[in-house]
Parts: C-alpha cells; sequence; structure tokens
C-alpha cells in the first residue's frame, strides 16, 4: 500500500488542474492558438458529451438514446463530428440495449465510413491544419460486431479479420509518418482487435487458433500479466493444467522480478496472483485452500467480483450451500455495481434453484431488486425467471 | 427425457403453449407410450419440439423451458397427470441423446397418492466442475468514442487529448457506485471476456465411461413441520449392479426443521455404458409421527467417449503399433497420457514427431507448449509405439507359445477444467509369431562395394529346431523373378554346409559380384537341406546394397 499512496495523489492533481498543466507549456509554444481551449473538457470535444459519458458509466442508455434523439430533433449538433460521436453513442446504446436491427440500420445511414466526408480536411474552415479520418474507432469496431451478435458469427469473423487487417495497416502508415502518438494509439487498438478476435474463437471453442494469437501477441512483446492469465485460465479450460501452472508462475516470476504489471495497479496484480493459485486448488479439488486464497483477495479489495463469486461457488462444492448463497447475497447489497453482474446472477440463481423449494418466489424478489438498481443493458435472462 | 418424472415434465406443463396438450389426460398417455417408442416420426414431444422450433425432444425439456419467460407457475390440477406418467415412466426406456439441464427434482408433496403427501423432497443437481464464463464484452476504450480516429495525427491533440481523457474518462476515475466497468476497458485483454468468473454447471451435460460422475443433492422438508429420524440412501443402479453411494442408517439425520435442508455430495467412477439411474431414498418421521418412504429416481445415459483403432506392423525386429485415437465426445479432450502399458515379453516406446516449430520462438516457448486437443465430435490423433521383443536370457529358445498378446493402452484426458477421464483398452494382439526352423543373417558386409569386384558376405545361419538339420546347399536362384540378376555368385555357383546342432548356427562366406552400379538387391538366396530333401525359399530378408563405380 505504501507505493500506491502517490497514485491517487497524482490522479487528484491531474482531475484538479488540467488546465494549469497545460495552458503553462502553452503560453511557451502555442498560446496564440485559437483552438487551444477544444482540449479543456470533454464538452470541448463534443456537444455535451460530459453528460452523454456520465450516463454511460451509469449504464442509463435509455437516457442516452433519448438525449441523443433530442439534440438531433433541435438541431443541437452544429460541427460534422458532434454528428458521428452522438451516432456512435446512438449505436453502442442501441446494441447494449440489444436493439441490433436499429443498430445496423443506424451504422448503414453512414454509408461509406472512409468517404471524404467523415475527412477533417474536407471541412478546412471548422478543422484548420487537422487531416485524417473522424469516425470513431468504435463504430468500426461496432460494425465487425453486430452480425455476431445477431448469429451472423462467420460474417462477423470475417469482418474482424478485416479490422484487424485494417488496423495493421494503419499502423504502418503513421509510423511511415513518424506520428507516434498516433502509431501508439492504433498499436493499442490492434491488440484490443486481436483481444476480441481470441474471445469470438473462444466462443466457439476454437482453443487451437486462440492459443496461437495469445502465443503471437506474448512473442510480440505484449507480456503482461491480465493477459498471460487469460493464456492459463484457456489452458486449464482445455485440461492443460501443467500448462496453466507454468503460465500462472511465469507472471510469479514477473511480479518478483518487479516488471511492468501492465494496467494494473499493485492490488490487482496481487489479487490476480492469489485468484490463480485459488483456480490451482480448485482443480486439484482443495477448495478449503482456494476459498483461503480468495479471502485474502476479498481482505485486500472488498470489490473484487471474480474473487467473490469463485469463493461463493468453491463453498458449494464444500457441501455449504447456505454459505454460498449468503456471500454472493452480501456482495450484491454491499457493492452491487460491482457485483450486479450477470454470471453471478445465473449462480445465484442456479443455487436458489437448488437450496428452496419456493425458488420462483425467491427469483422474483431478486428480478424485482435488479429491475430497480441494474444499468439498462442487463440481460434479465440470467434469473432464468 | 431422462426425467420425465421431474423438470422435464413440470416444466413441459409449465409452458403455456403445450399446457393444452399436457391438459388432456388421454392425451398424456398416448403421450407417455409414443414418447418412449424411440420413433420420432411418431413422438408427438417431437413435433411439439418442431413447432416450436426445437431440434429434438430433449431441448425442448430442458432449457428453453426453463428459460422461456413466458413460463408460468406449474397447476396444481396438472399435479396427478404429472405423478401419472412419473410412474409409468421408470418402467420404459428413455429416449436417446438428450440432455437435461438439471434433474432437479420438484416437491412431490400432495403428489404421491399412495404414499400420501410428503414432507420432504429430493433436489438434484449433477456437479461437475465450473467453467470459466466466456462472453466478449461490450466494453471500450473511451478515446475510440468521444474522437475520431486519426485525431492524434493533430500534434495539439496528440499532446492534449490523452490528458483529458485519462484525467476524466479513464476507468479509475469513476468511483465504485457507476457502471463503469461494463463500459470502459481497463485492460486491452479484458475485451477477450474471459474474466475469470466461474460459472456453475447449466446443463446435465453428458456424461461418459471413465469419467466420475459427482452430484449435489439436497433433501428439502418442504413442510410446516419439522421431520425426525431421517435414513438418507443413495444409490446408483445400472443393468448389472446397485452401488451404494451413500447410507446415513447407522446415524438417522435427527430432525430437519420446517423450510430446512440437509444436503449430501455422491461421487461415483463410470465405469458401465448404457442406462444408470441415481435412486435417493428417505426414511423419516413426518409432523404426524408417521414413518414414511420417499423414493426418487434420476435416470442418465452413459456414452462411449473414445474409440480407439490399432495397427500393428513389423519392420525388420520392431513392431510398430499405431493408435487411432477418436472423440465421440461432445468436448476438445487434452489427452494427458496415452501411454501403451507393454505385456511382460515386449518392450515399449513411444514415438513422437520431430518438434517442428520454428526456434524463434524460444523465448515464450516455455512458457506455452501448444497440447495434444482432439477435437470434440470425431477428431482424431494418432499415436505411435516402437515395441521390441524382450528375450530373457541370451541363450534361451526364442520359442513363444502362441502368445501374441503385445499389451494394452492407458489412457487418460481431461477436458474443462481438468475434469479427468480414464480408460484402458483391451489386450492389443501382433501379428503371430512364427519363427522359422531355420534363417540367414548378414553378420558382416564390406563398407564399399565396387561395380564388377568380388565381394564377401559373411554369413551365418540358424536354426530354431529342436532337431539337427544339414547338410545343406546355399546357391542363388536365377529364375522366378522377372528383372534382371545384378548381383550373383562369383565362383562356386553351390555351397555346401554342414550339419547344424538343434538351435544352433554355423558361419560361411558368400563371394558375390555386382554387375550394376546404384542401389541394387541381393536376392533370391535358397538353403536346401540335403538330408531331409527341403528346400528354404527365403531364408534371408531381401538385401539392398550400394554398388560404386571406382
Amino acid at each position: 500500500m505504501e507505493t500506491e499512496s502517490p497514485s491517487p495523489d497524482s490522479l487528484s492533481h491531474r482531475t484538479s488542474d488540467p488546465e494549469t498543466l497545460t495552458t503553462g507549456i502553452e503560453e511557451l509554444t502555442i498560446s496564440s492558438d485559437p483552438l487551444t481551449s477544444q482540449f479543456g473538457s470533454l464538452n470541448d470535444l463534443a456537444h455535451e458529451l460530459s453528460s452523454l459519458q456520465d450516463l454511460a458509466t451509469r449504464g442509463s442508455w435509455r437516457a442516452i438514446l433519448d438525449k441523443i434523439a433530442r439534440a438531433r430533433a433541435l438541431s443541437l449538433l452544429q460541427k460534422p463530428h458532434d454528428h458521428l460521436t452522438y451516432l456512435s453513442y446512438n449505436v453502442l446504446a442501441l446494441v447494449k440495449m440489444r436493439r441490433f436491427a436499429e443498430a445496423l440500420a443506424e451504422l448503414d445511414s453512414l454509408e461509406d465510413l472512409d468517404s471524404s466526408q467523415y475527412r477533417y480536411e474536407s471541412y478546412p474552415s471548422v478543422y484548420p491544419n487537422r487531416t485524417g479520418s473522424m469516425v470513431p474507432f468504435s463504430l468500426r469496431w461496432l460494425y465487425t460486431l453486430i452480425p455476431i451478435k445477431m448469429g451472423e458469427r462467420q460474417d462477423g469473423l470475417d469482418r474482424f479479420y478485416e479490422l484487424l487487417d485494417f488496423v495493421q495497416s494503419k499502423v504502418k502508415d503513421k509510423e511511415l509518418k513518424n506520428l507516434d502518438a498516433s502509431v501508439k494509439l492504433w498499436k493499442k487498438r490492434e491488440v484490443f482487435v486481436i483481444n476480441c478476435i481470441i474471445g469470438h474463437h473462444l466462443s466457439n471453442k476454437e482453443f487451437g487458433v486462440c492459443l496461437t494469437l495469445i502465443d503471437n501477441l506474448l512473442s510480440q512483446g505484449f507480456s503482461d500479466p491480465a493477459l498471460i492469465s487469460k493464456l492459463g485460465y484457456i489452458q486449464m479450460h482445455v485440461g492443460d493444467i501443467e500448462g496453466a501452472k507454468r503460465s500462472f508462475n511465469r507472471i510469479e516470476e514477473m511480479v518478483k522480478e518487479g516488471k511492468s504489471s501492465g494496467s494494473l495497479s499493485e492490488v490487482e496484480i496481487k489479487n490476480l496472483v492469489n485468484r490463480n493459485k485459488a483456480l490451482v486448488f480448485l482443480v486439484g479439488k482443495d477448495y478449503l485452500s482456494a476459498v483461503r486464497e480468495y479471502e485474502e483477495c476479498i481482505e485486500r479489495d472488498n470489490s473484487d467480483v471474480v474473487a467473490i463469486n469463485n469463493k461463493a461457488l468453491c463453498l458449494m462444492y464444500l457441501r455449504d450451500l447456505a454459505d454460498s448463497i449468503k456471500v454472493l447475497e452480501n456482495a450484491l447489497e454491499r457493492v452491487p455495481t460491482v457485483a450486479l453482474n450477470e454470471t453471478v446472477i445465473v449462480n445465484l440463481c442456479s443455487m436458489y434453484e437448488l437450496a428452496y423449494v419456493n425458488h420462483s418466489e425467491i427469483k422474483r424478489t431478486l428480478n424485482n431488486w435488479i429491475a430497480r438498481v441494474a444499468p439498462d443493458d442487463f440481460d434479465s435472462s440470467s434469473t432464468r425467471i | 427425457m431422462h426425467h420425465l418424472d421431474g423438470s422435464g415434465l413440470h416444466d413441459l406443463c409449465k409452458n403455456r403453449r403445450s399446457k393444452k396438450i399436457i391438459f388432456n389426460r388421454n392425451v398424456c398417455l398416448h403421450l407417455l407410450a409414443t414418447v418412449l417408442t424411440n420413433e420420432k416420426d411418431e413422438n408427438p414431444l417431437y413435433k411439439l419440439c418442431l413447432r416450436y422450433g426445437k431440434s429434438t425432444s430433449g431441448d425442448l425439456l430442458s432449457d428453453s423451458c426453463i428459460r422461456r419467460p413466458t413460463c408460468r407457475p406449474f397447476s396444481i390440477r396438472l399435479n396427478s397427470i404429472a405423478e401419472f406418467l412419473r410412474q409409468a415412466f421408470y418402467q420404459l426406456q428413455p429416449l436417446p441423446n438428450s440432455s437435461l439441464r438439471f434433474c432437479v427434482q420438484q416437491r412431490t408433496s400432495k403428489m404421491s397418492g399412495a404414499q400420501g403427501s410428503h414432507s420432504l423432497a429430493f433436489r438434484v443437481m449433477r456437479l461437475c466442475r465450473p467453467s470459466f464464463q466466456v462472453d466478449p464484452p461490450l466494453r471500450l476504450d473511451p478515446v475510440d468514442l468521444v474522437a475520431g480516429e486519426d485525431i492524434l495525427d493533430d500534434p495539439m491533440a496528440a499532446y492534449q487529448l490523452p490528458r483529458l481523457l485519462e484525467a476524466q474518462l479513464s476507468d479509475d476515475s469513476y468511483s465504485d457506485l457507476s457502471y463503469s466497468s461494463r463500459f470502459l476497458l481497463h485492460d486491452s485483454s479484458d475485451a477477450m471476456g474471459l474474466t475469470g468468473l466461474l460459472v456453475l454447471p447449466q446443463a446435465f451435460g453428458a456424461i461418459y465411461l471413465g469419467e466420475t460422475f459427482c452430484s449435489y443433492i439436497s433433501v428439502n422438508n418442504s413442510s410446516n413441520f419439522e421431520v425426525r429420524d431421517v435414513i438418507i440412501k443413495a444409490e446408483i443402479q445400472t443393468e448389472r449392479q446397485r452401488i451404494l453411494l451413500l447410507d446415513s442408517s447407522k446415524s438417522p439425520v435427527e430432525t430437519i426443521r420446517a423450510g430446512g435442508r440437509y444436503d449430501f455430495i455422491v461421487e461415483h467412477d463410470v465405469k458401465e455404458l448404457g442406462a444408470h439411474t441415481l435412486v435417493c431414498t428417505a426414511l423419516y418421521n413426518d409432523g404426524d409421527g408417521e414413518r414414511k418412504y420417499l423414493p426418487q429416481f434420476f435416470k442418465f445415459m452413459v456414452a462411449n467417449p473414445l474409440s480407439v483403432r490399432t495397427k500393428v506392423r513389423v519392420v525388420k525386429d520392431s513392431t510398430f503399433l499405431e493408435a487411432c485415437i477418436e472423440n465421440h465426445t461432445k468436448s476438445n479432450l487434452f489427452m494427458d497420457q496415452v501411454d501403451f502399458e507393454p505385456s511382460p515379453n515386449w518392450s515399449a516406446l513411444i514415438i513422437n514427431a520431430d518438434e517442428h516449430l520454428s526456434e524463434h520462438k524460444s523465448t515464450t516457448r516455455e512458457v506455452f507448449k501448444p497440447p495434444v486437443l482432439v477435437r470434440s465430435g470425431g477428431g482424431i490423433h494418432n499415436f505411435l509405439y516402437q515395441l521390441k521383443f524382450s528375450t530373457h536370457g541370451h541363450s534361451s529358445p526364442l520359442k513363444v507359445e502362441g502368445s501374441n498378446i503385445l499389451g494394452k493402452l492407458q489412457i487418460t484426458w481431461r477436458t474443462n477444467m481438468g475434469e479427468p477421464g480414464r480408460l484402458q483398452t483391451q489386450q492389443i494382439l501382433g501379428s503371430p509369431i512364427t519363427r522359422k526352423e531355420l534363417e540367414l543373417h548378414v553378420v558382416e558386409m564390406p563398407d564399399v562395394i565396387r561395380l564388377e569386384r568380388p565381394f564377401t558376405l559373411h554369413m551365418r545361419l540358424t536354426t530354431q529346431i529342436e532337431r539337427e538339420l544339414g547338410p545343406f546347399e546355399v546357391w542363388m536362384s536365377l529364375n522366378g523373378s522377372d528383372e534382371e540378376k545384378v548381383v550373383i555368385v562369383n565362383g562356386l555357383q553351390t555351397m555346401v554346409i554342414p550339419r547344424v546342432e538343434p538351435y544352433g548356427s554355423t558361419d560361411f562366406h558368400l563371394n558375390l559380384i555386382a554387375t550394376k552400379p546404384g542401389v541394387q538387391r541381393i536376392a533370391g538366396i535358397k538353403v536346401f537341406d540335403t538330408k531331409e530333401k527341403k528346400a528354404y525359399d527365403h531364408p534371408l530378408p531381401d538385401l539392398e546394397i550400394y554398388v560404386d563405380l571406382e
């Protein structure tokens, strides 16, 4: 925890006075530029973006749809990129609400994403000195994703591989032009798309290609503990317990050597190590030791929902159905925004079905509670009522 | 369908759309009769499934009923029909290829006619290992949403925007009170949707020979009174035997309070194919002090997970065994060990293909080795073993009394989360070992053989018979083969070799000459026993030599 303390500090620093930080340097270099203010706050990026973003983090996707409809109806969106940003939120909200056909129609209204009308240089008066595509990358991603969500898996996967091609060519292009910040961003997108592809292969139990893709990522130097953990999970999933142990050991070595832990904080990495240890105990049917590891995680971070959920399952395998139910119910009560996810609810309902004769009533009570607190995109079929 | 008793029928009745079909008792009878004929075309359940767009009756009775949001509570009026069906059902065979989500037995109070109402009911869930939840999420990097994809080409944006986003949009900047984790990525690998969350088994699934059947059993007291002195038994019945898994008769459960439960977990290593029934019984005193007996049955089928085809080839003094393992299960099999256990006369060595993966990946290799995965539903993998016949003692007769047993394969595999399975094949037989009475071997031959220069083969004639043989004549036959003889005897065309002791041998030299360069074959050496007047046509396996020009 000692080393943790500087980070909240610096964070608050950043949040409190980003302007002083930037303007200080601006004065020396581009202080005369009239566009300085365009990155001062979220609302500088697009019309009332801050409130859109706020609604999204609260899971109020219906409200987002309303807000967008209103903004469009009242012609509040002035600049070309405002329309695209709003459209991104709109499509995302529709996909979140499982209204795929509408999402698709919205996307189709854009026609060709590579058209010149979506490039900054086509509007020199609005975007002086700026070039390139103003299409938010999420639109390309949603375009590839929607077929999969609509059950056309092969089409979606083809689109994902096309997207990967596109991203990789962008990386090359930016490298040639020495646009360092862009290169970094597009490389991040490349990793993101590969991870999406792995996830979709994984859903279809195509483990061989998943392992190869992860292996490629690791050999390209993207060896952060979160990714290696996932390699371990897949190995464990297919039954390669020894392989999984090797992967988990490598993470522990990385931690010992003090190597970069990627995007994970110190607490997160410690919990990751404990959770991985717990999994090894779990596949060895040593549920008691697994529970101990999970408890260590929960002690460190009481909103570690993976540890909470998995601990509850271990208790059930220890024939302690009553306590396993309690663990999940307590978590939902204590940290609803983190614990309320579909998997936890599916597990809790399975437990109810086994434990109670009147499980339909109990599940209905749970369902009512979910309806009150859950975000709009919550899949209520997880209670199986 | 194995559980028309419990959730199956119950849920079928719960389904509003099928209710009118079930409601009629006569239709029920008809249903029962035809469901169990295994004739798809005549099966009203199957037709029902087709009508509602489900492929098999098993599906209809399991997942869709339970998950269908339009399901309504079970009508009490249907209980008698359910019970009738339930009782009759057990005397008949289940439908093949069906799967059940849970075999959770619904309450049976008020259901049982002969017994009167029951306070207790069993609820059962197959407890295979949990699985990882996989669901690629709708989470993204905020910069991909709020700005154009090439925005960072602009130097000012590249300078200011990341800072703004990190301060205002990174997932760290939100408190626990938001659902930002459902929307924003934390690590790029989160996009995979493999969070590490485990999910309980959602279906009964298939169970295979060599696996372990594990079940969570909960006895619920749904009455308003406590029950006492509960004796619980659980056993597995197969066509051949009954195996007791749990018996609390020596220490009965003293009491189960109203609304209370008594839970236990049973395990059974599956060693038989076909129909299995888990029988749970409870003997207890109910609220009125009446002694009651509650039996409940849960059926499941055990299938064969894999088939093993073997091929035996003999090459020189080695025997090669090729085993082809085919996966008949619905999941990929991770082959943990496929070991050949040779019978006492043999030794075995597994032969692996060379590691043909490139060396440049050696840094990741130490962490990641691609596993041997046999694809679900018909995937195959071949294993090759080299077997050697090991003789005990040097001079002992090479006589094998009729036995050509090579040994057997021990196969262990793992599936989801390391769930193990284990099978052993029957004894694998080799090609019958026929030892020849008489054999010729080449003991030594020159390193270099030159064209049209004589050379000598040092040969040994061995007999493997309990009597003396010989004397012999050895020559090389010139006829019988279409190809022109290239290697021929130089000098005396027929050699005479003296008698040989029982199980004895004698050495001799054969002078030969080659008439063409290149790879040539020495063939057609004949041995004739002059005393017994018996010819040995192929005492020496064909031999290839390389003939040099100069």
